[in-house]
């Protein structure tokens, strides 16, 4: 597979390839509360980051899982491996002066700060988004888009990922499959339009509530979020 | 009695192109209509005017369509939507949920009802709630808007090729569902190229040809057309074109799809994957023509293989069958000629793909595909949606190909398919 097809690959495993489900299930308020912790540790001591970095690694263990910790490590490792190079740059041309130490932390600290908020992105729910939307008076099209995003840009990118490869079948540069994807896409648009006309320009009568299952993920994120404030 | 849906046609089209003519239809509570005819003769126009949704796509209808009592460019489409189901040919794309779950809800929560899953146990999806909805597939997703139609009430139900994608089990089910909900009172419009599946439970058919109806009324058997008449698969070899070696494979956050699984499939002759919806044929054709990667064990292929998959738009690398002929052909207009010839596309050759139907879509990238020469052919689904005189002419050049000693693969669920098969695999089987 190409380079592009991989990061298109990683990038879904990243934020796409769960659905509603684990944390994305918890109650909006446990989701808060860690979050206003993760970054009141990330900016309030000096080595908060790094602690947010790997507790939230460790969360993503339990959801979205294990293939969800790799892709994000190689994801975050090639944005830190980027800021790295970029200080070593700087350095080289007299725009800076840090150690080989500093460098490396700016590494770790790349790598943990955009671990944090790809968590708090992968386990932002898209149904209780609209829910808000829909609470806070806003109509139609708009209250359906997150939940639209969430089902549009893995289907881009299973579209995008599955035309390169028959690209390679048929010994054909990546840039030659460009057009081929832009078709593809503004094609989807166009079915959508007209299979989903009446759905999309209808208001959500009621909120999306699902059945409750259980309690695990709410407690483990208000216990985590406790001990980031002991940490304080 | 009131019909549910009455319409009066006069024309209906898009400018300066395709139109229908003369098309009156009522339909009553309890009734089921369908729309039969081949490709092109102007079923999808019809249901855009039935659906509202003609004026979308750029094009226009004189004449007067009643949803009950309300001109259908009166309601409104939250009314719309609660009233009328409309189940699409490629059905993925009135998905609107990323999970199983989200998709059913959501469509309960516009039409204003609770989120209770009766209806989708019932439809046999209860396993697959938390289930992403680009991995399902079309069967599947066919069945969980059928569950969101009944959900939600609907009265009117408009199916447009419901049987394209779907395994027998499918099949059985949906003509099961659709025969509760007729006797729910509920009125059924479908849309299919061959309507001997909907005898027992049709009332009405129309039948279009080249736009105007050559017969609207009550059922008749007559009409049905007969099934094509190859005859089964006679070659055999016993060299092997690819072997599957115990291959493990899951999609990402899924269950392993592939443990352990071994298969070779003989070259020079036509293999078909048959199987039940989500089974993994079309997994696997993309594993063996190395679109996917197995987790663990190999694909081993004798020859250049290729991938033409379900919507061959994917397939494509140029915006015209000329252009893409051209390049396939290294630039031999001879060969171009030739092949479109073969493959009877002459008349469509300067026309943009994304303009042409389902079948010459297919029948370009056969050609395209032949054109570069390959050894070994994976085609998924290849008569999906075509009607008889289309399907016909895909299986002609498939079993050109195989006489000519080249190897074809397909996934089908299509039983007009399963007569030029020369070995079946039964994914999800032994």
């Amino acid at each position: 597979m190409s380079i592009i097809g991989a990061l298109v690959s990683i990038v879904y495993n990243v934020f796409f390839m769960r659905g509603e489900e684990g944390f994305r299930r918890a109650e909006s308020f446990s989701k808060l509360i860690f979050i206003l912790c993760t970054l009141t540790l990330v900016f309030r001591r000096p080595d908060g980051v790094i602690i947010t970095g790997f507790i939230t690694l460790l969360l993503g263990l339990y959801y979205p899982g294990m293939e969800w910790a790799l892709s994000t490590l190689v994801l975050t490792s090639i944005l830190g491996a980027y800021m790295g190079l970029s200080t070593l740059l700087s350095n080289f041309l007299g725009w800076s002066s840090l150690s080989i130490f500093q460098v490396f932390m700016v590494v770790v600290r790349t790598i943990s700060f955009s671990t944090t908020i790809i968590f708090i992105v992968a386990i932002l729910s898209p149904r209780a988004l609209s829910n808000t939307l829909r609470k806070i008076g806003l109509k139609k099209l708009v209250v359906h888009i997150p939940i639209l995003i969430w089902r549009l840009f893995p289907y881009g990118m299973k579209w995008f990922t599955e035309s390169l490869m028959i690209g390679s079948l048929k010994n054909e540069r990546v840039t030659t499959r460009i057009p081929v994807v832009a078709a593809g896409v503004i094609e989807v648009g166009k079915y959508l339009e007209e299979y989903s006309y009446y759905r999309l320009n209808s208001e959500m009568k009621k909120p999306i509530v699902l059945v409750k299952e259980e309690y695990t993920s709410d407690i483990i994120l208000i216990v985590v979020s406790f001990l980031m404030l002991l940490l304080l | 009695m009131q019909p549910v849906i009455y319409a009066e046609i006069r024309e209906a089209g898009y400018p300066n192109g395709f139109t229908i003519r003369n098309v009156e239809l009522e339909l009553y509570p309890g009734e089921l209509l369908v729309i039969a005819g081949e490709s092109g003769s102007g079923k999808t126009t019809l249901v855009r005017v039935l659906t509202g949704t003609i004026e979308l796509v750029g094009g226009y209808y004189r004449g007067k369509v009643l949803i009950g009592n309300t001109p259908i460019n009166e309601i409104s489409p939250d009314e719309f939507y609660y009233k009328v189901a409309y189940i699409p040919q490629e059905p993925w794309f009135a998905l609107i949920g990323y999970s199983v779950e989200t998709e059913y809800c959501h469509s309960l929560a516009v039409a204003g009802h609770t989120c209770e899953f009766f209806d989708l146990m019932k439809l046999g999806l209860g396993r697959k709630l938390k289930n992403p909805t680009y991995g399902l597939s079309a069967g599947e997703t066919q069945r969980l808007i059928w569950a969101e139609s009944l959900a939600r009430d609907s009265s009117i139900f408009i199916l447009d090729e419901p049987l394209v994608y779907i395994d027998r089990y499918a099949r059985e089910m949906l003509q099961s569902v659709v025969k509760t909900t007729l006797k729910d009172g509920k009125a059924v419009v479908v849309v299919d190229h061959n309507p001997s599946f909907w005898k027992d439970l049709a009332s009405k058919i129309i039948y279009l040809q080249n736009g105007q109806p050559i017969y609207s009324g009550q059922w008749r058997n007559d009409l049905i057309s007969h099934s094509l008449t190859f005859n089964r698969g006679v070659r055999s070899s016993d060299e092997v074109a690819i072997r599957v070696e115990n291959i493990w494979f899951k999609y990402p956050g899924g269950e392993y799809l592939f443990r352990d699984f071994s298969l070779s499939i003989k070259e020079k002759i036509i293999t078909g994957l048959t199987g039940p919806n989500g089974s993994g044929k079309s997994t696997l054709l993309k594993i063996m023509a190395g679109v996917l990667k197995p987790k663990k064990g190999k694909v081993i292929g004798k020859g250049k293989r290729i991938y033409i998959p379900e919507n061959p738009l994917l397939y494509f690398t140029k915006p015209t069958p000329w252009e893409e002929l051209y390049y396939a052909s290294n630039g031999d207009e001879s060969k171009l000629l030739d092949i479109a010839e073969r493959f009877n596309l002459k008349k469509v050759l300067h026309r943009p793909l994304a303009r042409l139907s389902s079948g010459e879509r297919r029948r370009v990238a056969l050609a395209s595909a032949f054109l570069s020469k390959y050894q070994i052919y994976l085609l998924d689904e290849p008569t999906g949606g075509l009607d008889d005189a289309s399907s016909r002419e895909v299986l002609e050049h498939l079993t050109e190909m195989a006489d000519s000693g080249l190897t074809i693969i397909l996934s089908t669920h299509d039983e007009r398919v399963f007569r030029i098969l020369d070995e079946t695999v039964e994914v999800g089987g032994e």
